[in-house]
């Protein structure tokens, strides 16, 4: 075996030429493989690592109120946070997602910007490459709201390290808002995304928008293997169904819940079970349903002004809310008839500003025997149904445009749903260098294959005394395959090498601004990340390809007997 | 030495300006709040013609001009671009809590946000719904309790100057100062404050009509005090009270009007 290896060899370097441009048509093929794939793989970093993580995380739970999806509103962080943690498997992290489209204006120049609240832990710093200024002074400001933005956004409002930044923005009520921030330093540019946000710290952030301590806005999850996200975001969704919404609160002395109408209870439904006298009452009225019973325990009537009180999550103190009597009824006997109802408008504003600690259970006021009266009382969110793709997802968000309501709309979405073209791209990309390089390879293969032949035809009379002095008909067909085993090492290992040289001048050249591409750029510049997976992968492919190519040529050499060899050369 | 004489004038002087003074600051704000609100609610369907004329510090000047139908009462309006070309039939319709936006290039109707700009102006829907000052304002107190309410000329018009704050989260200004007619409280200037204090825009109101017994702010100035040099004058012309059919504030009429 040894000696038919070192014959393969000497026979490999014996045909230099021919060789020669054998292998340089392989190298070329490796090395459009290779840097496809280092483009394509770092075009997967960049969308699944410096794009997607940051618009959608790999799961993200979203909740709206009042239309308002710029600025969404998680009130019970730490109740939300529970679920994600009980019912994803995999978690990397977990990251609160804020951020707000706003106007800046710099030194004489106005621009729109995206603000982003930013996470102050150790990985943050990796994320940025500092041009001017100072972590430090982003992370232990000596003044308020300090800001990092890129080197393109700086010079759009013309302001560098130190300056001042006036923004214009609206809060999560929808209140107009503005706020002095300070450029504590500048990044270099990495991508068109990136460009357009400025950074703070996400405190400064949720103060300004006027998010409070418990509250956040989106949160994002980010998993150890993201293409299991689906999976795990159908768990969360199903411990994310909401309980009916109440409020426990205390009404001169009596312990009284207070339910919001479901926004589909029809006027017809509720005055089935509540035969409200008032021809022009209906479900979304101002004011509350008050029972009968107690409306005489407290000479209330219609009109009249009633205030609760109740604990809140919170507050130490107890919140309080006025509530006009629109209508008295008799409630129906499954019912308690210290139940108040109200519109759902109204009851969410004061509910969601101050969630109630509702240490008493609601089946205190309405019990399970109550039936269908319980479906007119709305959940505390509605719940989106999940989406698996954009299509689905856009659908969603044109429906909570279309329902501005205030009782909060809560949705649990995917990378693939949120970010589905950006992470389509990266599979079309894929799919396209393997195909493009693969007839590329078989196009080199058909030539191998020719001058394979060709070799044989040439090297019959070898071929011939080789069998006469007693070689098997095997080695002389396994001393071809190790000649073109040695002419797919050749090639492979050029072309790695020239391809290393190719993505090393291709990383140097810096594309303009306005290039549409920098999306998927990094610093400007297009990014690969060559991994030894690929380089191996390339190598088995091209093997494949090799000895596939060589093995019919070979047996056929293998084939000839000494007689026939030599008769071929004589003729 | 002050003679007795004297003295009595100066006391008849003093009693009269503390009785000017005291009728100043008897002016209720809520009252003032719902009179405003009343007065600018017109109680018919409208239809008008609107010119907002911008000027933007950065991108130049621009003309938009829109025919505008209103049925005041429930806060249902159509609107239609008629210039420039670029915005000519696009158009913007909002129904009850529904507010769509029309695209004459795609022929699509898009949901969009109250806060959305219309046209790309600092005008949104709320600018063209009637005031709910009353619901969403109440006086901004001094320290000891009374309301921030004061006497001044404006442009030799005698005016109070009342200073609101929100009393709701969800107004898009917390603070308002607000400088009404003495006589008919009617708005002749109006600041609007971000929740931080900052000054975001003031709104002059140059120019009243009376017409059909109802007042119109025919001519306004918006000056964008966050960005200087940033302003748009509102001209609105051709205001009919006719009764308007139902049919007029629906997709499928926007949607021939813009043809």
């Amino acid at each position: 075996m040894k000696t038919l290896v070192f014959l393969a060899f000497r026979n490999f370097l014996r045909q230099r030429r021919r060789n020669l441009l054998l292998g340089s048509a392989i190298a070329f093929g490796i090395m459009v493989l290779t840097v496809s794939f280092a483009f394509t793989e770092g075009l997967t970093d960049t969308i699944l690592n410096r794009i997607v993580i940051y618009m959608s995380g790999h799961v993200q739970v979203n909740v709206v109120e009042q239309g308002r999806f710029m600025s969404p509103v998680i009130r019970d962080k730490a109740r939300f946070l529970d679920a994600i943690h009980k019912n994803v498997d995999g978690i990397m992290r977990v990251e609160e997602s804020t951020g707000t489209l706003a106007r800046a204006v710099g030194n004489g120049k106005g621009d729109y910007v995206y603000l982003v609240g930013l996470e102050i832990n150790q990985k943050f710093t990796e994320s940025f490459v500092l041009n001017t200024g100072s972590y430090n002074d982003f992370i232990h400001p000596s003044y308020p709201n300090p800001v990092l933005l890129s080197e393109q956004k700086a010079k759009g409002l013309k302001v560098k390290v130190g300056d001042a930044i006036h923004l214009r923005f609206q809060n999560i009520y929808g209140q107009s808002n503005t706020a002095t921030l300070v450029v504590a330093a500048i990044m270099k540019s990495q991508n068109v995304w990136m460009d357009w946000a400025i950074f703070m710290p996400q405190n400064d952030f949720k103060a300004i928008m006027g998010y409070r301590p418990h509250e956040t806005g989106a949160l994002r999850v980010l998993l150890k293997k993201p293409k299991l996200a689906p999976a795990q975001a159908d768990h969360l969704w199903q411990a994310l169904k909401p309980q009916p919404a109440y409020i426990a609160a205390n009404l001169v002395g009596t312990s009284v819940a207070v339910a919001p109408f479901a926004l589909e209870a029809s006027t017809n439904h509720v005055l089935k079970h509540f035969p409200v006298s008032d021809a022009h009452w209906s479900p979304e009225s101002k004011g509350c349903l008050l029972s009968s019973l107690l409306a005489a325990r407290l000479q209330k009537h219609p009109g009249d002004l009633l205030t609760l009180s109740y604990q809140a999550k919170f507050q130490t103190e107890p919140a309080l809310f006025t509530l006009p009597v629109a209508a008295v009824v008799d409630f129906p006997p499954t019912l308690s008839g210290d139940l108040i109802f109200m519109n759902n408008e109204d009851f969410f504003k004061v509910y969601n500003y101050q969630l109630p600690a509702n240490t008493a259970p609601l089946k205190q006021w309405l019990p399970a025997s109550s039936g269908e009266i319980a479906r007119l009382v709305a959940p505390e969110w509605t719940l989106l149904e999940r989406t698996h793709n954009y299509d689905g997802f856009d659908k969603k968000m044109k429906s909570i445009m279309k329902f501005p309501q205030a009782e909060p709309i809560t949705d649990v979405a995917t990378m693939y749903e949120v970010a589905s073209q950006v992470v389509a791209m990266e599979g079309v990309l894929n799919a396209a260098a393997l195909i493009g390089a693969s007839v590329l390879l078989f196009i080199i293969m058909v030539g191998v294959l020719n001058s394979l032949r060709m070799t044989i035809r040439e090297r019959v009379q070898e071929i011939g005394a080789m069998r006469a002095i007693g070689i098997q008909r095997s080695q002389v067909k396994w001393l071809f395959l190790w000649e073109a085993f040695f002419l797919a090492i050749f090639g492979w290992t050029a072309g790695i090498l020239v391809s290393a040289v190719i993505i090393k001048l291709l990383m140097l050249i810096q594309f303009g601004v306005d290039n549409p591409l920098n999306m998927i750029m990094v610093d400007r510049r297009l990014y690969f990340i060559p991994t030894f997976w690929h380089a191996a992968q390339n190598l088995i492919l091209l093997l494949v390809f090799m000895l596939g190519a060589a093995y019919l040529p070979a047996r056929q050499a293998a084939n000839l007997s000494p007689a026939s060899a030599f008769g071929h050369a004589k003729g | 030495m002050q003679s007795p004489r004297m003295k009595l004038w100066l006391v008849l002087v003093l009693i009269l300006f503390t009785h000017i003074k005291a009728s100043a600051t008897d002016v209720v704000v809520k009252d003032v709040l719902r009179t405003l609100d009343g007065l600018r609610k017109i109680h018919e369907d409208v239809t008008a013609k609107v010119q907002m004329a911008m000027r933007d510090a950065e991108q130049g000047d621009k003309l938009i001009e829109a025919v505008y139908f209103a049925k005041d009462l429930d806060d249902t309006f159509l609107m239609v671009m008629t210039k420039p070309e670029s915005e000519k039939g696009n158009g913007y319709l909002k129904s009850g809590k529904n507010f769509w936006m029309y695209r004459r290039n795609t022929r699509t109707f898009q949901h969009v946000g109250r806060s959305e700009s219309i046209s790309g102006t600092d005008a949104n829907a709320g600018d063209f719904e009637a005031p709910k000052y009353e619901l969403q304002y109440t006086a901004a107190k001094e320290p000891d309790g009374k309301e921030r309410v004061s006497e001044e000329l404006l442009s030799k018009v005698p005016v109070y100057k009342i200073e609101i704050v929100s009393s709701v989260p969800d107004v898009d200004y917390p603070k308002k100062i607000l400088w009404v007619r003495q006589d008919n409280y009617l708005p002749l200037k109006e600041q609007s404050f971000s929740l931080s204090g900052t000054l975001m825009n003031t709104q002059y109101y140059l120019k009243y009509s009376e017409i059909n017994g109802h007042y119109i702010a025919v001519k306004q100035l918006v000056v964008d005090e966050f960005e200087k040099g940033n302003k748009t004058l509102w001209d609105i012309t051709d205001i009919s009270f006719k009764k308007l059919p139902d049919e007029t504030f629906s997709k499928a009429y926007l949607e021939n009007l813009s043809k």
